[in-house]
């Protein structure tokens, strides 16, 4: 898993229509591994993502899954954004539960769920936002 | 001189209050991430004027730099390098994205995630 390098590069905005990064599993990675770069389709918006990142992307994207599962039960999931600025792309999850928590639990679980990631996964701390529901 | 610690003072301060605005959300949260910006930049003496990243970007690289080569970094080392995208976001969403919502409960959980940060910061 390759570190800060890796999620500092610029991503280059195409026009191919992929499956969704939702969609994905390390499977596909097989069958676009020959280019440079793919393109995503994150919610509403095209992300050029290379090769590499996208398969880190996948990877750490079900890593926190597991865990904001783990934490916010299993009736929790998350789905994938990107916040593009300046020459920055941040991704995040946002996450959905069935019930609203006050803001002392969802801050308590976020900082739960990027702890019990970072001492699985040391390369993936910091890699994501986290947003729950409830605060929009 | 001012430190890290007041700036996030003012931001809790913005969201303590019984009335509170999107405007007063919007700086708390804004406050609250340059607080730890800050701090991390100032505690890493992070050299921030010949990078060709963003100085954010520098800032957040040499974090996850000392986070990931060193096994003893301090706690709050670690728990400000976990939540920084999510301050991060929420810093550009305040001071950018005015024609999107910013609820009040947003800006007071920003806040919070950054005192999580200071509550283990140990000066």
């Amino acid at each position: 898993m390759a570190g800060t390098g890796a999620r500092s590069s610029r991503f280059r905005v195409g026009a191919l229509h992929m499956p969704t990064v939702q969609d994905w599993s390390l499977s596909h990675f097989a069958h676009w591994a020959q280019g440079e770069e793919v393109n995503v389709r994150v919610r509403d918006r095209m992300v050029g993502v290379r090769v590499n990142e996208t398969a880190q992307l996948s990877l750490a994207r079900d890593t926190y899954i597991k865990a904001i599962k783990s934490i916010f039960g299993a009736e929790a999931d998350a789905s994938l954004a990107c916040t593009e600025f300046e020459s920055e792309s941040i991704w995040s999850l946002a996450i959905t539960t069935n019930s609203a928590l006050p803001i002392g639990e969802r801050v308590a679980k976020q900082i739960a769920v990027h702890d019990l990631v970072s001492e699985q996964t040391p390369a993936l701390a910091g890699f994501f936002a986290l947003r729950v529901d409830g605060d929009a | 001189m001012v430190t890290p610690r007041q700036i996030f003072s003012f931001a809790a301060g913005l969201v303590s209050s019984g009335t509170i605005s999107e405007v007063q959300a919007r700086q708390a949260a804004a406050r609250a991430y340059y607080s730890i910006f800050l701090l991390v930049r100032d505690e890493l003496n992070v050299d921030t004027s010949q990078t060709d990243k963003g100085v954010h970007q520098t800032v957040k690289d040499a974090l996850f730099d000392e986070v990931s080569q060193t096994q003893s970094a301090p706690r709050y080392q670690r728990v400000a390098l976990n939540l920084w995208p999510t301050l991060a976001v929420a810093r550009i969403d305040a001071d950018y994205h005015l024609n999107q919502p910013f609820p009040v409960t947003r800006g007071k959980e920003i806040v919070e995630l950054a005192r999580a940060i200071f509550t283990v910061y140990p000066n």
